[in-house]
């Protein structure tokens, strides 16, 4: 019975109902019939029998000939549910026996009687209705009716009522076609569409709990990864600061270093001065002694001599001379060497101040990483908590999905007649699961 | 005046009178002294002093061979360019110097000049012997040529000098007014 479908079912059971429904009405309408036609019988027969009683009365209290009996009768011979009559006196013998069929009188219902009986016994109708006469009973009439008309008019009805129960149950079945084709297509369509939407959900909530898998897995590597960028956000700050302490250490002692050069200069400036001072005076040396050779030349061979030492004089100042231009010459070359140098320890100490600068900026940016780091990992842990509980949801609406389409199929299977259908739709629906979890894997 | 005024001593090619009339072999004493590229020679008993070459005044509407006029121990002196007298064949220099600048104050009769030199070389002894019908150097203020070291050095005639120095500023030398 599982096998069938709703449509089945409900034809089944609606001409299920309908045959009983026509079963009772055929039932009870026959014996209604049967019920009716037998009191009809009985009360013609009543009628009848009385009346004959009163008609044979007279014959019988006055003994008459049979044959003037038969003529008080003949008013009833030819009825055709009337079989026999016996009239009984009150003696118990029989007065008058008609028989319209040739059909033997049981003769143990040949008794007399103060008052009307009607009995039924197989196909015959029997009355027993006393006579009587100016308050005498003078005797019995018995009288047997025929239960044929009755028999057939309860065949006719019957075959009527089997004929219209028939009708009833082809309009029953044929209603009962119908209203189950208009019921059960849209059910088998809303199950089989309940079916496939529950086994898309089933699907959909399985994927998205892969994915929220997959996302749990992403979050704990970036979670990771912020860590990482935490312990080198931390070590960067450590070393922008060991940076910074060197740059503004690098910053004094370039600072020092200019100093300590200009101060190299102004003694620079005061040896060239000594310079100067010793180059005048060597000068003027040279000067006099060229002079003193003048006037020794002058002086002929007197002066010989002095010219001679003059000459040495002169040599000696021009060899201070030169070793005072010598001197200069380095003190120059040690002037542009200083100045290069204090250029060099004033781009030391801009590049310095840059390199304090940048590690001040390299410091700042590294605290902000570091809080926006830590700020990335509360997002993360609560991202991950929000995750957990969308799973969690995710695998509550997976087994509601689950449930679902076991309803569906149920319901599937309810509705419509297919198994294979549901086969078909349950094997999909595990592919998706399997391929899901493949998929999750 | 247009283009490059010729060499004043080619402007004054007219000799003037040569100290030494008759050939004969000359010792003297010489002071070498350096302006620009050129060496020069000056007779020591010509030279009266050398000095620092201090302060020039220029004096107006003076020539250009006349630097002007400088106080010496309370002499005025009369400062004279050779470079500007020889015009360009003297680039003045001061590479090599090692001393300032002198001013050598030469003497012919009363007449005191000071020339400007650049580096004094020093005495040397110089034999030399004058023809005076010889050939002489172009320049007349220039008594011979003689090498030095490898250089090429002038032997000034300062008489010769100070009247060329004279003659070019429009003023008699000494020796023209002794000849009338």
């Amino acid at each position: 019975m599982s096998t069938f479908g709703l449509r089945a079912k409900l034809v089944v059971t609606f001409t299920g109902l309908f045959l009983a429904f026509t079963l009772v009405f055929a039932w009870y309408l026959i014996e209604r019939q049967g019920t009716i036609a037998t009191q009809a019988l009985e009360t013609r027969a009543k009628g009848l029998s009385g009346i004959l009683a009163k008609l044979i009365a007279p014959a019988v209290d006055l003994d008459l000939d049979k044959s003037q009996a038969e003529n008080s009768l003949a008013a009833i011979k030819g009825h055709k549910d009337l079989i026999y009559i016996v009239v009984l006196k009150s003696d118990g013998s029989v007065y008058l026996r008609h028989t319209e069929v040739r059909r033997a009188v049981e003769d143990e219902l040949l008794e007399n009687s103060d008052i009307t009986r009607v009995e039924q016994r197989g196909e015959l109708l029997h009355v027993l209705e006393p006579i009587r006469s100016n308050g005498k009973d003078l005797g019995t009439l018995a009288a047997g009716f025929s239960r044929q008309s009755i028999n057939q008019e309860i065949r006719t009805s019957t075959r009527t009522v089997v004929i219209f129960s028939a009708v009833i149950l082809l309009i029953g079945f044929l209603a009962a076609w119908v209203v189950s084709g208009t019921l059960a297509r849209p059910m088998l369509e809303l199950a089989s569409k309940l079916t496939r939407l529950s086994s898309d959900l089933a699907g959909l909530a399985r994927s998205q709990e892969s994915a929220s898998t997959q996302q749990v897995s992403a979050i704990d590597e970036t979670r990771g990864t912020m860590e990482v960028m935490l312990a080198s956000a931390q070590q960067i700050a450590e070393t922008s600061s060991t940076v910074l302490g060197n740059a503004e250490r690098t910053v004094t002692g370039n600072r020092d270093v200019a100093h300590r050069i200009q101060e190299l200069n102004n003694h620079a400036e005061r040896v060239a001065e000594i310079l100067a001072a010793i180059m005048q005076v060597a000068d003027r040396t040279d000067l006099l002694a060229l002079n003193a050779a003048l006037e020794g030349t002058k002086a002929g061979e007197a002066g010989r001599g002095f010219t001679l030492v003059a000459a040495e004089m002169r040599r000696l100042a021009e060899s201070v001379m030169e070793s005072v231009a010598g001197i200069r010459r380095l003190m120059n070359d040690m002037r542009t060497a200083s100045q290069s140098a204090v250029q060099a320890g004033h781009e030391g100490i801009a590049l310095s101040e840059e390199t304090t600068r940048s590690a001040r900026d390299i410091a700042l940016v590294t605290q902000q990483q570091r809080k926006a780091t830590e700020q990335v990992g509360h997002s993360m842990d609560d991202m991950a908590a929000t995750v957990s509980e969308a799973m969690a949801s995710t695998r509550k609406t997976a087994s509601t999905a689950e449930d679902l389409v076991h309803a569906a199929l149920r319901l599937n299977r309810l509705v419509g007649s297919g198994h294979s259908h549901d086969s078909q739709l349950y094997g999909a629906s595990h592919g998706e699961r399997t391929t899901g979890v493949a998929h999750a894997g | 005046m247009s283009g490059t005024p010729a060499p004043i001593f080619e402007r004054m090619r007219e000799p003037t009178k040569p100290t030494v009339s008759h050939s004969s072999i000359v010792s003297s004493s010489l002071m070498l002294l350096r302006l620009g590229t050129r060496w020069f020679a000056i007779d020591v008993s010509a030279i009266e002093e050398v000095s620092l070459k201090g302060e020039v005044t220029r004096v107006p509407t003076a020539p250009s061979h006349i630097l002007g006029v400088t106080s010496l121990r309370g002499r005025l002196l009369t400062v004279v360019g050779l470079a500007q007298m020889l015009g360009g064949e003297v680039t003045l220099s001061r590479e090599g110097a090692s001393t300032l600048p002198r001013l050598v104050v030469v003497r012919s009769g009363d007449l005191e000049v000071a020339i400007v030199a650049e580096t004094i070389g020093g005495m040397v002894e110089h034999t030399s012997a004058i023809d005076p019908e010889g050939e002489r150097p172009s320049c007349p203020f220039v008594h011979e040529e003689f090498d030095w070291q490898g250089n090429r050095v002038w032997l000034l005639d300062v008489p010769a000098l100070m009247a060329a120095a004279a003659k070019l500023a429009g003023i008699l030398s000494p020796t023209d007014r002794e000849e009338p």
